[in-house]
């Protein structure tokens, strides 16, 4: 297996972009499957609607507001079916991502079998570190949370509320910052995991040996750029607003080029994880 | 007060975290009957009083002229009836108040009387007995854990014109058939009060603040004083004492008069009173700032010595800003918030006619504080970071700037009827934020507009079948219905009102009416009234109904139809001969012909517009007066009646269910955009769960 692997130099996503399509794909297969049954419930109010359901999108929320009083159980319902179907997606989403690794860091053409198998090899590792990382965010948030509250009212009378709430801000985003370097860390681990057939323990390790000043830097860079991308989705539906169909399928463009980024940048992302490894 | 006006409430209201639904079945003054119906207005047990008489009908109020669009006609003052002259000396460590001076009253009735009523309202927080503090209302102001008890003691209540004996020896010093609670007390006086005769009295009593709690006590060092010292309760003309306790959801209501108070604290301490402060003085390490007022009915003061302070001008008027440090970026906001409600205000209702205004935003963990209305000062709330595009700090702003008007110079009964003032209030509140901000009035983020009157809507049609809107506070039966009611359902059923019988008619009616009754205490009918010279009569039966009744309206589209325009088929005798025509014979030039099945469900009957669309694009728009129970709109076009839209302006806000009134020929279930923005939503969530 080692021999097939790629020159560090080779180690890019767009050398795999059929592979990170497969991915856009599953994502927005999830996501229709969390959206088709909201949009069913609205359609159901707006089906005889002359304008259909563009009453949602008016300035005020008037029908906004109203479709959300009068389906308020069933939107309460589908949320949580929705949030088991994101939470059970991203546990299989773990199938993608070891087949993205895997491609990532091999050279030449990869059949659908191979990218099957090594979708599926090193589940029981990945699983282990997805659980490891979760204890570990856990942790960390709750702590922070706990600091955070057990000080906010000694930090407010020596600072004010402003002073206050500034340092409570700053104790939960130092959580936050050492959650998001865990989490480098355990993208860190899922490549080597993956790359080098490694178990849970042993790729925690090397996590940690790849983790650096850099790595942050080549995660944090990725992160800020899908921000962006997501802010310029924003404003330009906004732009272009969904009076008419063809408004409406220019915005689709638009949220779907912006989904392909973000999922690019992570592919990014990952390949910058998998350099780090190898 | 602005109960709801804490964050997004009305969100929560949507999403089911209402105020509770607790019965105030424990109230025993207004203890509902079983079955759900209550008794407003009930008297107490054992009270000598009667609650304040309700106005007479509609045809005993005199139309109000339209000199009333102007200023001019407007009272200049009030009628002087009760005039308090008094000195606070405020502990801020024992979070204490020593008060002592003169208060002088008049009878203004046409009746001698031989009793006055103090209201003590500080004594709602005496202990857990008290009919506040065990009144099992859930959610909103005043029912968290009692950080602290608070209380008043008279020390003293002598009438030098009867030999200056001591009254409070003589007083009923418990609410009547409440023995426990000591907010509504009876003072015997050794003799009568004719009508015209006054009444002096020279008091001094001792507060002991509680943690702020339902509007008033101390956070820290801050302090917020109201309903700190003995006041009368208002004498009506019949000679009736408007007397009542303290409650969890009934404020205030009282006569008009001058307020002289020296504010006597800490010479570092810095302080916001109503009226103008007119002298200061120091000596000793403390200051004794005196502030007087005339024409107002209450007197409330806060200090803390970490206020900052931030002062403007708007159209003469002086504008002060107390607020915690660090919040320059919210108290920026209030104060351009109040700019432009004092303007808009005065052109609605009337010029604003004190020269002051004072506004204090509390600290963090004084937000029970907030959110509140005195003469010539109000209290806000809010994070100081609240980001410019959630309009909370807007909208509680203007909301407890309006009721300078609604409340402050229209001295309604607000136990009696607190939709006439929070109501009304919550109306003009929508109005003047929209034209202030737009159509994202309470959030505007992100592409997302959300207005206030349409969240007020949100609650207004969840609580609607509940309680009558126009009721005494004591008679809803949770401080959810109370919220929904008085204050959203009355802004909902005025803002219908100015969607179907016109904006410009509703605002010059509410206009003449607080000019027409401004230093007065109109009570419902001088409101109806005047919307009725406005709008006619068969608004004034919906405003009627809408009030008092309950009442509630569902346009829908039951069914349509459309079919080629053919001759009659069937058998026909005429002039002796008999002639079939087989179904399906030749039409009349291509037309189609149907009808479309419009129902009106409810007790109020609004005028509405029926639109009839063809398949090949032409619209028709049909008017229906709202009255019966259903029309039957007859269709005859060059294509098939392909939808059909019940009121397509959205005029009713009162409708129960805005989507049942449309009917599409060949329906599908397509709901594009919704489907587009899910998914695209669901894939950015993905984004941070899947790996």
């Amino acid at each position: 297996m080692i021999d097939a692997l790629a020159p560090v130099s080779a180690i890019r996503a767009r050398r795999r972009p059929g592979v990170v399509l497969g991915v856009y794909g599953a994502h927005l297969l999830v996501a229709s499957v969390i959206a088709v049954p909201f949009a069913a419930i609205v359609s159901q109010r707006t089906a005889a609607e002359p304008s259909s359901d563009l009453s949602l999108f008016e300035p005020g929320g008037l029908f906004l507001l109203e479709i959300l009083r009068l389906s308020e159980k069933s939107f309460g319902a589908l949320l949580q079916s929705g949030l088991w179907v994101a939470f059970l997606a991203g546990y299989l989403g773990l199938l993608p991502l070891a087949a993205l690794l895997h491609a990532l860091s091999r050279r030449g053409r990869l059949s659908l079998p191979e990218l099957a198998a090594a979708s599926v090899r090193p589940l029981g590792a990945l699983s282990l570190l997805l659980g490891f990382a979760l204890a570990a965010y856990a942790l960390v948030l709750v702590l922070a949370v706990t600091v955070s509250s057990l000080l906010g009212l000694q930090l407010h009378d020596a600072l004010g509320d402003r002073g206050g709430d500034i340092a409570q801000a700053s104790i939960l985003l130092s959580g936050a910052l050492f959650v998001a370097a865990l989490g480098v860390i355990h993208d860190l681990a899922r490549a080597s995991a993956v790359v080098h057939d490694l178990r849970a323990l042993d790729a925690v390790r090397s996590g940690f040996a790849a983790f650096g000043p850099r790595t942050f830097f080549a995660w944090g860079w990725r992160l800020l750029a899908s921000a962006a991308l997501v802010g310029a989705g924003m404003v330009f539906a906004g732009r272009i607003g969904v009076a008419t169909p063809r408004a409406t399928f220019v915005v689709l463009c638009a949220h779907q080029l912006v989904a392909f980024g973000l999922v690019a940048l992570r592919a990014s992302w990952l390949a910058a994880a998998v350099r780090q490894v190898v | 007060m602005h109960a709801r006006r804490r964050g997004l409430v009305w969100f929560e209201g949507l999403f089911g975290l209402s105020l509770g639904a607790a019965s105030v079945a424990a109230v025993s003054a207004f203890a509902p009957i079983p079955g759900g119906a209550s008794v407003p207005n009930a008297p107490l047990p054992g009270a000598a009083a009667v609650p304040p008489t309700r106005t007479p009908t509609t045809a005993s109020v005199a139309p109000i002229g339209a000199e009333y669009d102007r200023d001019d006609a407007m009272k200049q003052h009030a009628e002087d009836v009760v005039d308090y002259t008094l000195r606070a000396s405020l502990d801020p460590v024992l979070h204490t108040v020593h008060g002592e001076g003169t208060i002088t009253w008049r009878n203004t009735s046409h009746v001698a009387v031989s009793e006055i009523w103090l209201h003590l309202y500080l004594n709602a927080f005496k202990n857990e007995r008290t009919l506040f503090l065990r009144a099992p209302i859930e959610g909103g102001r005043g029912t968290g854990p009692v950080g602290s008890f608070g209380y008043i003691d008279v020390r003293k209540l002598v009438a030098p014109q009867f030999g200056g004996v001591d009254l409070w020896k003589t007083a009923e010093k418990t609410t009547p058939g409440e023995p426990e609670d000591q907010t509504d007390v009876r003072v015997p006086l050794p003799g009568p009060i004719e009508p015209g005769g006054t009444l002096t009295l020279e008091v001094e009593f001792e507060d002991e603040l509680p943690r702020v709690v339902e509007r008033t006590g101390y956070f820290g060092s801050f302090h917020m004083v109201a309903q700190w010292f003995p006041k009368l309760a208002r004498l009506e003309p019949d000679g009736r004492w408007a007397h009542f306790p303290f409650y969890h959801l009934t404020e205030f209501y009282s006569d008009y008069g001058t307020y002289d108070v020296t504010i006597d604290v800490p010479q570092r301490f810095v302080v916001g009173a109503t009226g103008s402060r007119v002298s200061e003085t120091v000596e000793n390490g403390r200051k004794a700032l005196r502030y007087v007022q005339s024409d107002v009915h209450d007197f409330a003061f806060t200090a803390w010595d970490r206020f900052v302070e931030r002062d403007a001008t708007a159209g003469g008027v002086a504008i002060r800003c107390l607020f915690p440090p660090g919040y320059d970026a919210v108290a920026e906001r209030e104060i351009a918030t109040a700019t432009f409600g004092l303007r808009r205000y005065g052109e609605a209702y009337g010029r604003y006619p004190y020269p002051t205004l004072t506004i204090v935003h509390p600290p963090a963990g004084a937000d029970e504080a907030g959110g509140m209305e005195y003469p010539t000062m109000i209290t806000t709330g809010g994070a100081w970071w609240t980001p410019p595009g959630i309009h909370s700090i807007e909208a509680v702003t203007l909301h407890e700037l309006g009721h300078q008007w609604f409340y402050g110079l229209i001295g309604t009964n607000e136990e009696q009827w607190p939709m006439l003032d929070e109501g009304l209030n919550s109306y003009a509140e929508t109005v003047h934020l929209a034209e202030m901000l737009g159509p994202g009035s309470y959030v505007d983020l992100a592409g997302l507009t959300i207005g206030d009157a349409e969240g007020q809507r949100v609650f207004a049609i969840r609580v609607g079948h509940d309680a009558p809107v126009a009721a005494p506070a004591p008679a809803f039966p949770s401080g959810a219905d109370y919220g929904g009611l008085v204050y959203a359902r009355t802004a909902t059923i005025f803002q219908t009102f100015a969607r179907v019988y016109g904006r410009a008619a509703v605002a010059r009616g509410l206009g003449r009416y607080a000019r027409r009754y401004r230093f007065e205490h109109p009570g419902l009918e001088e409101l109806v009234a005047a919307m009725r010279d406005e709008l006619g009569e068969a608004a004034e039966r919906n405003l009627r109904a809408a009030l008092l009744d309950r009442g509630w309206v569902d346009y829908r589209v039951a069914s349509a139809t459309s079919k080629p325009k053919a001759a009659p088929a069937g058998i026909f005798d005429v002039d002796g001969k008999r002639s079939t025509i087989e179904p399906g014979a030749a039409g009349t030039g291509g037309e189609w012909e149907g009808w479309a099945l419009v129902m009106r469900h409810g007790t109020l009957e609004f005028p509405v517009e029926i639109e009839l669309t063809s398949a090949d694009g032409t619209t028709e728009v049909v008017p229906w007066d709202g009255e019966g129970d259903f029309v039957r709109v007859p269709y005859v076009g060059k294509s098939a009646l392909t939808t059909v839209r019940v009121d397509p302006a959205a005029s009713v806000w009162l409708d129960e269910n805005l989507f049942d009134g449309a009917w599409r020929a060949f329906g599908g279930t397509r709901a594009p955009r919704t489907i587009e923005r899910g998914t695209y939503g669901a894939e950015l969530l993905l984004q941070a769960v899947m790996p």
